[in-house]
């Protein structure tokens, strides 16, 4: 039995169709992510699952109860906000132990609590601060304090991060999945960063147009992805217009070199793509894999990886390699060999759009 | 000699006086609208008609009557910078919750701002056409018959005949509140602008009922600056002068129209005197805003640093 239900949620403002027909059954102490571009539905949905707006049609069940309709203040679900929203006339303490001072809770269990909350977000220190004498990322951590000092059956976080620098959000990402994991909370996360969805949750769902595209763990999404909006959208991915050459044996052309690639049926004669993600490319010629010749067009350096963009005959195509001290980058202009294991890439029918 | 130095040092800086150099019509106006006038008041408090140092002017605090007079005004700014406020703040409070349409906020506005600064004698003349004895509401209601206690038809209802008096404190109220609205309106707006629509949903959250966010979140927020807008009230009516003389034809004896009587250069009158009650009305601002400012210190620590 799933902790936490939706059952053919959907909403409309006005008109618009926000969120149509999303289900998901979602397990005690999962960590699930809403992932999905800008105006996809995640915030809609997660402000339903708090009360702040009530579906158009469908239930949301809390073990096994139903609180479609049950007021925001009565639902024990505990909210981080994109903005942390701390009250700005409260001490640190006194916003961590607002939820527990509104339900009548004795002092000695407030003080007892909050301490215990800050201490778990390591800001002990802080706790006669005002919000302003704080930074975003504490300021964070204590919405997050908050949020939880109330025992929420749910937690839920809508873009928690994104208001912060990069270094302070990968810190918080990582101390957001430790304190979950500690106390076992159930928690929504809904980020439109494919990074932190990936890292982070037991399961993605991927939204898009207020449609579910898939539900799976990060493997599954990113290794199978279910369509390409799905593929491309997490992560990088190659989506390359190739021509049917010969469906028996699996061959198909991108310009004038004959790949072979996984099953054919479900293409009849429409337009086909190749998809492959940058990594799984490596330079250099193989017996018994994809073989492909090119000409470098561009070449990115990031870091950790560098990108090589190569042109095979007039199709661009990315491929990935990992960073080395002693790596040899390739010029801009110089004919290039790339190789792929024929398992690595599969065909999509393309619903491009 | 050490200040002489220091004078020379930022004399030689000549970007910071270039700076300022646009303020100058400022502090020209300030000069000669705030400081003198302000010098003259203070050194003439304490001089009789000859230019003599004196004390005598202050013999008002003897009399029961000049000290009734700063009562009146004290409770007529008190009594309508509450209503009025209290009346703003509803106002203001239904039209930035995000409720009401925009057209109505816009027309708010632009009224609370055309409003607030009518006052004196085209506002007593509005209320002398609307509610005087001849006015047009009272004929209004003159034109309406009701049920008397004992069942018995009164007709016609005549306002003047049940107590109420425009000329009276009740009508200097009345008129008072007029222009206190407004000016709550547009002072207390940006602050429930300020207002986060994350804070109530964070409050609902997290479990609070809408009466305890209002007690825990929105009225400590908002304190400050009701205190504020509050004082500002106070203010505007404890120096309001033409609307209660236009009103009442100077009959209520506010310390403003004291002064009035004794500033008008007629026989009776003694200018000095006059002086020394307006060094009393600076003293109870002063008083006021002292007050204010540790109240604000108390209320608004979470502001600063
Ligand atoms: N209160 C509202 N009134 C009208 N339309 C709304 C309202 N809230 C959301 N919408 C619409 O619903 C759709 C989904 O919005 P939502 O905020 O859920 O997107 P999102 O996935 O959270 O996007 P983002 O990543 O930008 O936060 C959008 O088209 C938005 O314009
Ligand atoms: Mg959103």
């Amino acid at each position: 039995m799933a902790q936490l239900e939706l059952n053919h949620i959907s909403k409309s403002f006005s008109g618009t169709i926000a969120v149509h027909d999303f289900n998901l059954a979602v397990e005690t102490g999962e960590f699930i992510s809403f992932l999905g571009p800008s105006g996809c539905g995640k915030t809609t949905t997660l402000r339903m699952l708090a009360g702040f707006e009530i579906p158009t049609s469908g239930t949301i069940r809390l073990d096994n109860r139903d609180l479609t309709l049950l007021p925001a203040n009565k639902r024990n679900m505990g909210m981080v906000f994109q903005s942390y929203a701390l009250f700005p006339n409260m001490t640190a303490a006194q916003n961590v132990g607002y939820g527990l001072k509104v339900a009548g809770k004795p002092k000695a269990e407030i003080e007892g609590r909050v301490n215990e909350m800050l201490d778990l977000i390591q800001m002990r220190d802080f706790a006669r601060r005002y919000p302003n004498q704080l930074s975003g990322g504490q300021q964070q951590r204590l919405a997050l304090a908050r949020a939880l000092a109330i025992r929420p059956q749910v937690l839920l976080l809508d873009e928690p991060l994104s208001a912060l620098d990069a270094k302070i959000r990968l810190e918080l990402r990582q101390e957001i999945r430790r304190i979950q994991q500690h106390l076992g909370i159930t928690t929504i996360y809904v980020t439109h960063d494919q990074e932190e969805a990936l890292s982070l949750s037991d399961r993605i769902v991927v939204m898009r147009r207020g449609v579910i595209q898939q539900v799976g763990t990060p493997q599954q999404i990113y290794n199978n992805p279910a369509g390409d909006f799905v593929a491309e959208f997490v992560g990088h991915i190659n989506l390359l217009p190739v021509e049917v050459d010969q469906p028996r044996q699996g061959i198909v052309r991108l310009g004038s070199q004959l790949i072979r690639a996984g099953q054919f049926e479900h293409l009849n004669g429409r337009p086909v793509r190749l998809a492959v993600r940058p990594e799984e490319l490596k330079s250099g010629f193989v017996e018994g894999a994809n073989n492909l010749t090119g000409k470098i067009e561009s070449v990115t350096y990031l870091g950790a990886i560098v990108r090589i963009r190569v042109d095979v005959d007039g199709h661009l195509v990315s491929l990935d390699m990992f960073n080395e001290r002693a790596l040899n980058i390739p010029a801009v202009g110089q004919p290039y060999a790339i190789h792929f294991p024929v398992g690595a890439c599969w065909l999509t029918n393309g619903e491009k759009e | 000699m050490k200040n002489k130095q220091l004078n020379r040092k930022s004399g030689k800086d000549p970007s910071r006086w270039k700076s300022l150099i646009g303020l100058l019509p400022f502090f020209f106006f300030i000069a000669f609208f705030l400081v003198m006038p302000s010098i003259t008041l203070f050194s003439g408090a304490f001089q009789d008609m000859d230019g003599q140092f004196t004390l005598a002017n202050f013999s008002f605090l003897q009399n029961t009557f000049a000290l009734k007079s700063y009562l009146t005004s004290i409770w007529v700014s008190l009594i309508t910078s509450v209503i009025g406020g209290a009346f703003g703040f509803f106002v203001a409070y239904a039209t930035t919750s995000g409720r009401a349409p925009r057209w109505m906020s816009t027309i708010l506005t632009t009224f609370s701002g055309l409003a607030a600064n009518f006052g004196g004698v085209p506002l007593a003349f509005a209320f002398i056409a609307t509610l005087g004895r001849t006015g047009f509401i009272t004929a209004l209601l003159k034109g309406i018959c009701l049920n008397g206690p004992d069942g018995a038809a009164i007709c016609p209802f005549n306002p003047y005949d049940h107590g109420f008096n425009l000329y009276s404190v009740v009508g200097l109220i009345l008129a008072y509140t007029y222009f206190q609205f407004p000016l709550m309106v547009l002072t207390i707006t940006p602050a429930l602008e300020g207002l986060k629509k994350e804070w109530v949903e964070a409050s609902t959250n997290l479990g609070s009922s809408s009466a305890q966010y209002w007690r825990y979140v929105a009225l400590p927020v908002l304190l400050p600056s009701l205190l504020g807008a509050t004082i500002l009230l106070f203010g505007n009516a404890f120096g309001a002068y033409a609307t209660a003389q236009a009103l009442t034809g100077g009959s209520i004896y506010l310390v403003t129209i004291m002064i009035g009587q004794q500033i008008r250069g007629d026989v009776l009158g003694n200018p000095n005197e006059g002086y020394a009650l307006a060094f009393g009305m600076v003293i109870i601002m002063s008083i006021t805003i002292f007050l204010y400012v540790m109240l604000q210190r108390k209320t608004a620590r979470w502001i600063k640093s």
